[in-house]
């Protein structure tokens, strides 16, 4: 007896259309996942459109803020907002960091304020702790930021 | 837990500063602490005068325990350590004393130290956040700092730290032009109340205590100096390009009137005897100190 031989009672018994289902079923979920990898891709690249685009400006609104403080300055407009820290020399040293949008070392503020590098981290220091300022170790360097947040601003 | 209220905290860190040694600074800030506690305040005294430690020998601590020195070398994961001298109090109040003591005895903490200090360490990193921390711990009312009379790198952190700084000069025209060139350094410009204090003492070579002037030429003479610093104060303002306001620092009405009895008391300093004012609150000596923490306890209290 041949070993392809079927039986003539096997081409319609119910294994063959299980085994016909799950076939088919399998082609459905590879088409699928085509689908979902397309879909995927055509994500991904609208993703990255939208972060390209999302960068670009957050990159143009941070050169105008720092423009418009530039000129704020030069034609005597205060834009710096009002942070209610009653201590002069943390509320200066605050306004000194909020000018370098994207962050200063303690030698950059303690140029700008004309104090010595030591006072000036004592004060960045106590202002992380009050919240008012936040700081990242970048390589060698610690970067501060003026932290501006609801509680930490007065509207003026 | 509430979270501690830092911009009020830092309202109570009083540092006490001078140009030079032997200005009764150290004894002013004990006897100061003393009676800021005795007034019903829970006071912390920081020694951080790191090279000349007295405040053990004030406060009559036996030596060796923990100490700034110590915190200053390891001060990873630590808090800045303190012992509680309230026994010393005359008064049965609900005021507390703190103190936390500089190094005097171990040597090799001292050389460690001294290492450390030499080659710059930059302690605006920590100790902003363990002084906080142990004010938050202790719950602290004041926070007195004994520092000591140089430019160290160490000093601007506590000049940094604080809003209420006592510059101790004595009554002469060294002291006097010394503490007119400690005004006009930046990092002193900044700090909003500047007390000058007065005191009517010098020390010889061997640190016997003289008076500088007769104590009942001293109301004379101190409306001259003020007559003289007023203008110098003003006048410096004016040189400057800044805009941030009036030079706000003031001397202080009342000079710290010198003593006989604390003459004699210093000499057995070394017996650690405990403080002068606790034994002799009437003394004169006792009396301006008692009057000058009034004064300091209604400018942080009322800030």
């Amino acid at each position: 007896m041949s070993n392809t031989h079927v039986p003539a009672v096997m081409e319609t018994s119910p294994a063959v259309e299980e085994i016909q289902k799950v076939k088919a079923l399998i082609r459905h979920l590879d088409a699928l996942d085509t689908r979902i990898e397309q879909a995927q891709q055509d994500c991904n690249a609208m993703f990255e459109e939208l972060r390209k685009d999302y960068n670009d400006i957050l990159t143009e609104l941070k050169h105008h803020v720092h423009n418009s403080v530039v000129t704020a300055d030069r034609y005597g407009y205060d834009l710096i907002p009002d942070v209610p820290l009653d201590d002069r020399k943390l509320k200066n040293a605050w306004i000194a960091l909020f000018r370098h949008h994207n962050g200063a070392t303690a030698d950059e503020i303690a140029e700008d304020l004309h104090r010595h590098r030591t006072t000036v981290s004592t004060y960045l220091n106590t202002l992380v702790l009050m919240q008012y300022a936040q700081k990242d170790r970048i390589g060698h360097e610690i970067y501060y930021k003026a932290v501006l947040n609801e509680k930490s601003e007065n509207s003026r | 837990m509430t979270p501690p209220n830092l911009q009020e905290m830092q309202k109570k860190i009083v540092v006490v500063y001078s140009l030079g040694g032997g200005n009764g600074k150290s004894e002013i800030a004990a006897n100061l602490a003393y009676c800021l506690a005795e007034q019903g305040m829970k006071a912390w005294i920081v020694d951080a005068n790191l090279y000349a430690p007295t405040q053990d020998l004030i406060f009559g601590l036996p030596a060796a325990g923990a100490s700034l020195s110590d915190f200053l070398i390891s001060p990873a994961g630590s808090d800045i350590p303190y012992c509680d001298v309230t026994s010393k109090l005359a008064g049965k109040g609900s005021g507390r004393l703190l103190l936390t003591p500089s190094n005097r005895d171990d040597q090799d903490v001292r050389f460690s130290l001294q290492e450390i200090l030499n080659r710059g360490t930059d302690f605006s990193h920590i100790l902003p956040e363990a002084l906080f921390r142990g004010m938050h711990s202790t719950g602290a009312d004041i926070l007195i700092i004994d520092t000591y009379p140089t430019f160290e790198q160490i000093n601007e952190v506590w000049l940094g730290l604080t809003n209420v700084l006592l510059i101790i000069s004595r009554i002469n025209e060294l002291d006097l032009e010394n503490t007119r060139m400690f005004l006009r350094q930046g990092t002193v410009e900044d700090i909003t109340n500047k007390l000058i204090v007065l005191n009517n003492i010098r020390l010889d070579k061997d640190r016997n205590v003289f008076h500088d002037i007769e104590n009942q030429d001293v109301s004379e003479r101190l409306a001259e100096i003020r007559r003289q610093a007023a203008c110098v104060i003003q006048s410096d303002h004016k040189d400057k390009s800044s805009s941030d306001g009036p030079c706000d620092a003031v001397i202080y009405d009342e000079p710290i009137l010198y003593s006989e009895k604390l003459s004699i008391f210093r000499q057995n300093m070394r017996k650690r005897d405990g403080l002068f004012i606790q034994k002799e609150p009437t003394d004169s000596f006792s009396v301006s100190i008692w009057n000058l923490a009034e004064y300091i306890n209604a400018k942080t209290a009322a800030r």
